[in-house]
């Protein structure tokens, strides 16, 4: 398989996985093409016009500036535009993962942008209310002064300097809940663990699903501990090396040992890990369309040993019944 | 080389036990040692707390005789038979003949420090927790003979991790749980344990007769509504083992497909493990 090919079919796998509403994260070695995945993926949303967002690397930090003016929310919307215009800024491989480019026109400003709009947004009751939710499981909380056009951030009732977790916890936040009110249904976020501990890793993806439950993600991730208490979600697992994949569902990962195994170590031991007839077997399970050279192999496959055959037997009954 | 697996928790502790405050002769059949070995097996749903076979003998109503009365620390420790290991409430569990068996064997027994409670004394006073010193006596008891005592469970001394069993549904083995990261010293703990009660060379009932009526399902294209053995709504089926409910906990979870796919896989690996 060429790498264009794979970059493809993980696409397609992932916009299939939203359709059939899970959420989808992708993982695996740097350099195995999950930042190239999701550039396909965002790309195919922005042709077929569908309204989605995109959250990159970049775009964790959240900081006031006194070398900026403050803008009410009017100025503000000017600045930053519609969901759609950030997503093309952001997907310009110009800045893509180097800038943050949150607003248009000052660029690497996103920070001092964000800030402005968790000022002018504090004051709406139902932000707030939404946001405390969100940090609540993370003993952090936030204050606005607003006479003073301030913000205190706290971590067990005592005030701190906002951390890179804290930072990186908010801005996804902002971003997202931007999004939602322009009815934005599919937000994708480069590296959604980024700068966040094992527990915050652990817990953002619930936590988001409960406040937005109308959006449905997509994310690349490197932390272990992301994975234990995924729901809904399928999990694509890249092998850039031989250009192969394998999809797992949250249901499957039933604690680390067995994460560190399936997500993180058998793309390495080829020998180890799951068979093609399994992968395959993993595919229809998951309502996951066979490829062309998905159905070769199915079709063609020699050697194959008992075990092997009966799964292939249930495959081919399966895909029969969906003809 | 490994495979998708389909992995169920095995029960390895029952938390809600609840005991009399009295101390009394509980291995003598009197009103008080009804009420707690009634109440561990409601707490275990009438399954053996060891392979979680059904004890019930089919229905609710003739429990009495189909059970043992299970001592966690063995009363017996090399050939002297303790009183308080023979009447403490909180030494008992509930379990098949079978395993009451295996799980006498081969022990190693406590040091004479370990055994100088009174339970004359005990009997003086009421109690509704386990006493330090039977606490120390079953911690060394678990310790030196690598057992996941009922029904409290054994906790790993670093971690506090509960040391846990799952079954591999189609490789049909009792495995120790991949959960919690164990290291090699406690798998092989567990897997003595695993060993000690025989569990996967026992014919235990799991999940042989489920698989087969799902498997007739599928033929007719309509799963049929499958009932647990519940201790509240008994149901006469052949679902024996705890481990058939846990399987239709599963089972329910999944999509039509993914049922149809499901049966087939495993019908397909016992057949050729009968084979």
């Amino acid at each position: 398989m060429m790498y264009k090919d794979y970059i493809n079919e993980i696409k397609k796998i992932a916009i299939k996985s939203i359709d059939n509403n899970y959420h989808v994260c992708i993982t695996g070695k740097n350099m195995s093409g999950k930042s190239d995945a999701l550039i396909a993926i965002l790309n195919e949303y922005l042709e077929r016009n569908n309204p989605c967002y995109f959250i990159d690397t970049v775009n964790r930090v959240i900081f006031n500036s006194e070398a900026f003016p403050n803008f009410d929310e009017n100025e503000l919307s000017i600045y930053l535009g519609k969901p759609r215009d950030i997503l093309n800024r952001r997907v310009n491989t110009k800045y893509f993962n180097k800038i943050d480019v949150f607003a248009g026109g000052e660029h690497n400003a996103g920070a001092y942008y964000s800030f402005q709009f968790l000022i002018n947004s504090l004051e709406d009751k139902q932000f707030h209310k939404l946001l405390k939710e969100f940090l609540s499981d993370f003993n952090v909380g936030i204050e606005l002064i607003s006479d003073k056009n301030e913000i205190v951030f706290t971590m067990n009732q005592e005030e701190v300097v906002a951390s890179s977790g804290y930072q990186a916890l908010l801005r996804i936040f902002i971003e997202i809940y931007y999004a939602t009110k322009y009815d934005v249904k599919i937000v994708v976020i480069d590296e959604i663990d980024e700068h966040l501990d094992n527990k915050m890793s652990r817990t953002i993806i619930n936590k988001l699903n409960d406040i937005f439950p109308e959006i449905k993600i997509i994310t690349t991730v490197h932390s272990l501990t992301f994975f234990e208490e995924l729901e809904n979600t399928k999990i694509i697992v890249l092998d850039g090396d031989s250009y192969s994949y394998k999809i797992l569902d949250s249901r499957d990962l039933g604690n680390l040992e067995y994460i560190n195994r399936e997500v993180f170590n058998s793309y390495i031991e080829r020998n180890t890990g799951i068979s093609k007839m399994e992968q395959l077997y993993m595919k229809v399970f998951n309502d996951i369309d066979l490829t062309s050279e998905d159905k070769k192999y199915l079709i063609h496959a020699e050697r194959l040993s008992q075990k092997e055959k009966s799964i292939k037997d249930i495959i081919l009954e399966e895909i029969k019944l969906d003809d | 080389m490994t495979s998708i697996k389909i992995l169920l928790n095995f029960p390895t502790s029952y938390s809600n036990v609840e005991y009399p405050s009295k101390n009394v002769m509980y291995y003598n059949k009197n009103k008080y040692s009804k009420k707690l070995f009634t109440s561990l097996l409601e707490s275990s749903d009438y399954r053996c707390m060891y392979c979680g076979i059904d004890l019930s003998g089919g229905t609710r109503h003739d429990i009495v005789g189909t059970f043992e009365k299970e001592h966690s620390i063995e009363k017996k420790q090399d050939k002297q038979e303790f009183k308080f290991l023979r009447e403490c409430k909180f030494n008992f569990s509930v379990s098949c003949p079978d395993c009451n068996k295996y799980k006498s064997e081969k022990l190693t027994f406590l040091n004479k420090e370990f055994l100088n409670i009174d339970y004359d004394e005990c009997r003086k006073k009421e109690c509704s927790y386990k006493c330090i010193e039977f606490e120390e006596a079953l911690d060394k008891y678990v310790d030196i003979n690598n057992i996941i005592i009922q029904p409290g469970g054994t906790y790993e001394t670093r971690t506090g991790f509960p040391l846990k069993i799952q079954y591999d549904v189609l490789e049909k083995r009792f495995t120790p749980s991949t959960e919690y990261g164990y290291d090699d010293d406690v798998k092989r703990s567990i897997e003595l344990h695993i060993k000690r009660f025989k569990l996967n060379k026992r014919n235990l009932n799991i999940l042989d007769q489920i698989i087969t009526d799902l498997h007739n399902d599928v033929e007719n294209e309509s799963f049929r509504k499958l009932a647990k053995k519940s201790a509240i709504n008994p149901v006469n089926n052949n679902y024996k083992n705890v481990l058939d409910d846990i399987f239709i906990d599963y089972f329910h979870s999944l999509s039509k497909k993914q049922k149809r796919m499901t049966v087939k896989r495993i019908f397909a690996a016992y057949t050729s493990m009968n084979k």
